[in-house]
């Protein structure tokens, strides 16, 4: 027994030196040419969110090329080149592609989706004294760490809530009524739990009677009962915050049972007035409302980002998770070319006196707080009309008019 | 509210029925082959691209492609057992679970190499018809599958119970050197209990595509209510798996109906963990 | 060449067993000083596998009790270490004790349960399975007891205050890397104790036959519940310490199965219940995934698709484990050059 651990110390050995070998190849591929500035998106291009981080990857893809075509940072007199890091959504290797893409030469970080992995991509960035724009990610906490590198365009879970009540007050309003009951439900993760925080309460106070709050697991592979449970209130509106697949399955369960509801409204959910969600839902889709991160629609921009974006997109429609990733990179840029410099504190120091204008989302100027929060981040609520997701509130963003109360079908 | 127990009841039995398909496939493995499959869930899933691409492209009804799915997964089984684990046989438990492991790896990011990541979903005519049974309402894709989960469970408890092949196989299960002493091919009775297992699944994967969505990750919300169902019914009792699936869809769907939150989830895992330490036999088990 | 490494293999068992692990504890010391933050990081991440494999491989490889839930100790470690900080103060030097401690203590509860009911091979797996997982529900169901907040799914934010050693927060990776390998080398040095000492004799009998080892009167059971309670005290520190370097903690994440599986996959590849099995594996796996990664990036899937061709490969032809390999590959020379 005792003579064992001696026979397979050398096969360690050489078991080490191979590892080492193996741990240095990434190396070969580093050298890049100087007349190049290095960036990186780090999203979820594999796992159970595979989906998002893909779109969010060609947003990126699309928001270089456009640069670049564009002649690149003016001025360095340099393109920029885009490396990827997926983080598979899970936070060990978060950190581990954070460190990489910055050990490969990334002067600034976009991404990482999120709530969960975007908190340990900003700690290592933040460690690493460089720039991270955070596209998504809405966790409260993630700009309460007094981090100096991090810049977030999304609205916080909190404003998310609020933002998404105020335009469910518009939705009143626009037919007449002065009273509103809803049913919410959400899915228990770090995702609907923190906007499931905020939105009842933010609701409650523009007078919205909140029936009932219901949460779940997005994993449960049947949830007819809770549907029934939040029909059985007799509410005027069923409110969710979902991911895709359980969001469809309840939007069907819904769908089956005909209820006497105004409308569906989602509440950040992923599924409602994702480009996808009519094909998934067939006619059944129409009428559906969602209070989400969006582009402007009257932007200027979107036809041609829309073109670009299919480049690298593979067949997947834009969602926010793409707007949103492209837009992160722009803001990115437009610090690196304020900047003239590929010096991340000088790129930081950019960042901090933001003012963008040029932008596709609904919002006015892009400009970051002391915290490094989007101070004018917004939502629209946009609504499944004939078969087509459509922004309809708040006015001055709207395609077309809220159809509400909604009819299904 | 006793409306809503009423509906969560008729909602558990026929998620139940469904539990029961699938785990009999897990079962029926385990019982001959003393392997746990934990690519399960993930050839659930090709059962369910399968039928959605055979909807797609040739517009077979998912129903009817349960004729397909069931024998394309008997044959992919078989496969998966003659080159990987017939050579483990015998080996210590943890490799047998590292290799299905392995697998459950592979398939799943291979579906989402070649189909991408994105969730599809399969539209049948009657997708959204509802039948009213009390005061519930039941869609009728719900019910199409719960039948149509009885009906392969019980041409498989049939095999089993009935024919040459089914005895043959339990005889090998039971005891394999008596087996082969009475001329039986033991390596062929294993793998067609493999290859009638993967079916099972199969046919569970055709038979929820019409009310499921179907994505590379799919399988992994099934895989974990099929441990518990196995256990639940007995490890190795291919009736209890019925059983089982029963009582997990209706404690499941009547925990929804009365516990806040999701601590349904947590009463899944309780009632296993109190079945696994007080009865581990399971309700219908013989074998410890 | 045949020769030469046969040659190799005697030396090396002719020269002092203490040499080569001191070796390989000089080249891990020192590999950081030549390591980028990349390469830092996948160290950081090997080691804390090859530890999880070490700990798990007490009660899984030697004592032969597989578990598929150690994740269950895992988080119990991260999360009472980090309630300790937040909302007592206690350094996490002690919460990491504590946390191990009561990890330990939940071990134990566990086995006397789960033994007492004669839960074996894939019972027990199982069993275990639920334990983690029901941990895990519970947790995510969980906002707030007694007013100390438990942060539910959202999980716990970890004060960030910079660089204070005494509360073990750190403003870089590396002494991250340092405390792994310090209790890396604890859990070597304790299994190797195992490994000679009667205890580890006895838990080679229950592996090998439980009923002859009890009819030798060995006691099986309180034997399985020691090995639960030191595998599980390890799993639970490291917990802390996974809190320590992401200051960041949710149910989702340190009860999942990752963490039950990752220890499992390289005490089983390195080769189960051999002391240095599971830092072999941890030294293959890890490596492999960031090849992988490196080369197949640009097709997602591609490389979580190879790294499970690659498991299966492994687990197929090598079940013994690479120890085991080794082992055998020196005995048949052996055999050759004496015929």
């Amino acid at each position: 027994m005792s003579e064992i651990p001696q026979k397979f110390v050398i096969n360690r050995r050489k078991v080490l030196l191979g590892g080492a070998t193996l741990l240095a190849m990434p190396y070969v591929s580093r050298a890049y040419a100087e007349d190049e500035i290095i960036i990186a998106n780090l999203h979820p291009v594999t796992g159970f969110v595979a989906l998002d981080g893909k779109v969010a990857t060609a947003g990126c893809q699309a928001a270089v090329d456009e640069i670049n075509e564009a002649g690149g940072i003016h001025s360095l007199g340099k393109k920029l080149r885009l490396i990827t890091g997926d983080t598979q959504g899970k936070n060990d290797v978060a950190s581990v592609e954070t460190q990489r893409v910055i050990e490969a030469g990334a002067v600034g970080l976009v991404g990482s989706y999120l709530s969960s992995t975007m908190r340990i991509t900003t700690q290592v960035a933040e460690q690493k004294k460089t720039p991270h724009v955070a596209d998504e990610g809405i966790a409260d906490e993630i700009l309460q760490r007094g981090f100096k590198y991090t810049f977030r365009l999304a609205p916080s879970s909190t404003s998310m809530g609020q933002l998404s009540a105020d335009n469910l007050v518009l939705l009143m309003k626009s037919a007449g009524l002065s009273t509103l009951s809803i049913a919410y439900m959400h899915e228990d993760s770090s995702f609907g739990s923190s906007v499931g925080r905020s939105f009842p309460g933010a609701a409650e106070k523009h007078g919205i009677e909140v029936r009932t709050v219901l949460s779940y697991a997005a994993t449960s592979t049947d949830l007819s009962v809770e549907v029934s449970k939040l029909l059985a209130t007799g509410a005027d509106v069923v409110a969710a915050s979902t991911y895709y697949g359980d969001g469809l399955l309840i939007a069907k369960l819904i769908q089956q049972r005909k209820p006497q509801i105004k409308a569906v409204v989602g509440v950040g959910s992923a599924a409602y007035a994702n480009p996808s969600f009519p094909k998934d839902m067939g006619a059944g889709a129409n009428g559906y409302f969602n209070n989400i991160m969006h582009w402007n629609p009257a932007s200027p921009a979107i036809p041609g980002l829309l073109e670009r974006f299919a480049k690298f997109s593979g067949g997947l429609a834009l969602t926010h998770q793409g707007a949103y990733a492209y837009s992160a990179v722009k803001v990115l840029a437009d610090a690196i070319e304020r900047a003239g410099s590929a010096d991340k504190e000088a790129i930081r120091e950019a960042l901090t006196k933001t003012n963008l204008t040029d932008h596709i989302l609904p919002q006015g100027p892009i400009s970051f707080d002391e915290v490094g929060q989007n101070k004018n981040a917004g939502i629209v609520m946009l609504q499944v009309q004939n078969g087509a997701p459509a922004v309809v509130l708040p006015d001055q963003y709207a395609q077309a008019k809220p159809i509400f109360p909604a009819t299904f079908g | 509210m006793t409306s809503l127990i009423f509906e969560a009841l008729v909602a558990g039995v026929l998620l139940g029925g469904v539990y029961g398909l699938i785990a009999l496939g897990l079962n029926i493995i385990y019982g001959v082959l003393d392997i746990i499959n934990f690519a399960h869930g993930a050839m659930m899933m090709m059962g369910m691209y399968l039928t959605f691409w055979l909807f797609q492209v040739y517009g077979i009804d998912p129903y009817l492609s349960i004729l397909i799915a069931g024998p394309v997964m008997f044959v992919f089984g078989a496969l998966v057992y003659l080159f990987l684990l017939d050579p483990m046989r015998g080996k210590a438990l943890q490799n047998q679970f590292l290799v299905t492991l392995g697998l459950s790896l592979f398939i799943t990011n291979a579906a989402q190499v070649l189909f991408s990541p994105d969730f599809r979903v399969l539209q049948p005519s009657y997708g959204q018809d509802v039948i009213q049974i009390g005061p519930a309402f039941v869609p009728l894709t719900r019910i199409l599958t719960f039948v149509a989960a009885l009906a392969a469970t019980a041409v498989l408890l049939f095999i089993f119970q009935r024919t040459r092949l089914g005895r043959s196989i339990r005889a090998v299960a039971q005891q394999q050197e008596g087996a082969a002493l009475c001329g039986i091919n033991v390596r062929l009775a294993y793998t067609l209990a493999f290859a009638l297992g993967s079916a099972c699944v199969g046919i569970a994967g055709a038979a929820v595509t019409p009310f499921f969505y179907v994505s590379p990750t799919v399988g992994d919300l099934f895989n974990i209510a099929s441990f518990v169902v196995v256990v639940l019914g007995g490890l190795g009792s291919m009736a209890g798996s019925l059983l089982g699936g029963l009582v997990l869809g209706i404690t499941v769907s009547v925990g929804a109906a009365l516990l806040p939150g999701s601590f349904k989830e947590v009463l899944m895992f309780a009632i296993f963990l109190g079945v696994l330490l007080f009865r581990p036999t399971g309700l219908l088990g013989s074998k410890a | 060449m045949t020769a030469l490494a046969a040659n190799g293999a005697r030396a090396g068992i002719r020269g002092s067993g203490a040499i080569l692990p001191v070796l390989f504890l000089v080249v891990a010391a020192a590999a950081p000083i030549f390591a980028n933050g990349y390469v830092l990081e996948v160290g950081i991440v090997l080691l804390m596998f090859a530890y999880l494999g070490s700990s798990w491989n007490i009660l899984g490889g030697w004592a032969g009790q597989m578990s598929f839930g150690h994740a269950a100790f895992f988080g119990l470690g991260a999360y009472v270490s980090a309630l300790l900080w937040i909302n007592a103060g206690v350094s996490p030097w002690i919460g990491m004790l504590i946390g191990a401690l009561v990890a330990a203590a939940f071990g134990v509860v566990v086995a006397i349960a789960t033994f007492r009911a004669g839960l074996r091979g894939h019972y027990f797996a199982l069993a275990m399975f639920a334990v983690a997982q029901m941990l895990m529900a519970l947790f995510v169901n969980l906002k707030e007891v007694a007013g100390i907040t438990i942060g539910g799914s959202e999980g716990l934010q970890l004060p960030y205050t910079g660089t204070d050693p005494g509360q073990m927060v750190f403003d870089s990776r590396m002494p991250f890397y340092y405390i792994l390998l310090a209790m890396l080398v604890v859990v070597q040095a304790v299994v190797k104790f195992i490994s000679i000492s009667r205890f580890g004799a006895y838990l080679q009998a229950v592996r090998n036959d439980e009923d002859a080892a009890e009819a030798l009167g060995v006691n099986v059971f309180g034997c399985k519940v020691a090995a639960m309670a030191v595998s599980a005290f390890f799993t639970g520190a490291v917990g802390a310490v996974y809190g320590q370097i992401y200051l960041y903690i949710e149910p989702g994440i340190v009860f999942s199965a990752t963490y039950s599986i990752q220890g499992l996959l390289c005490a089983v590849v390195g080769g189960a219940g051999t002391v240095w099995g599971p830092v072999l594996g941890a030294l293959v796996l890890t490596p492999l995934a960031e090849v992988s990664k490196v080369f197949f990036r640009d097709i997602s899937g591609l490389d979580l698709m190879i790294f499970g061709a690659v498991l299966i490969v492994f687990v197929r032809f090598i079940p013994q484990g690479l120890v085991g390999l080794w082992t055998e590959t020196l005995a048949r020379r052996r055999g050759g050059s004496r015929s």
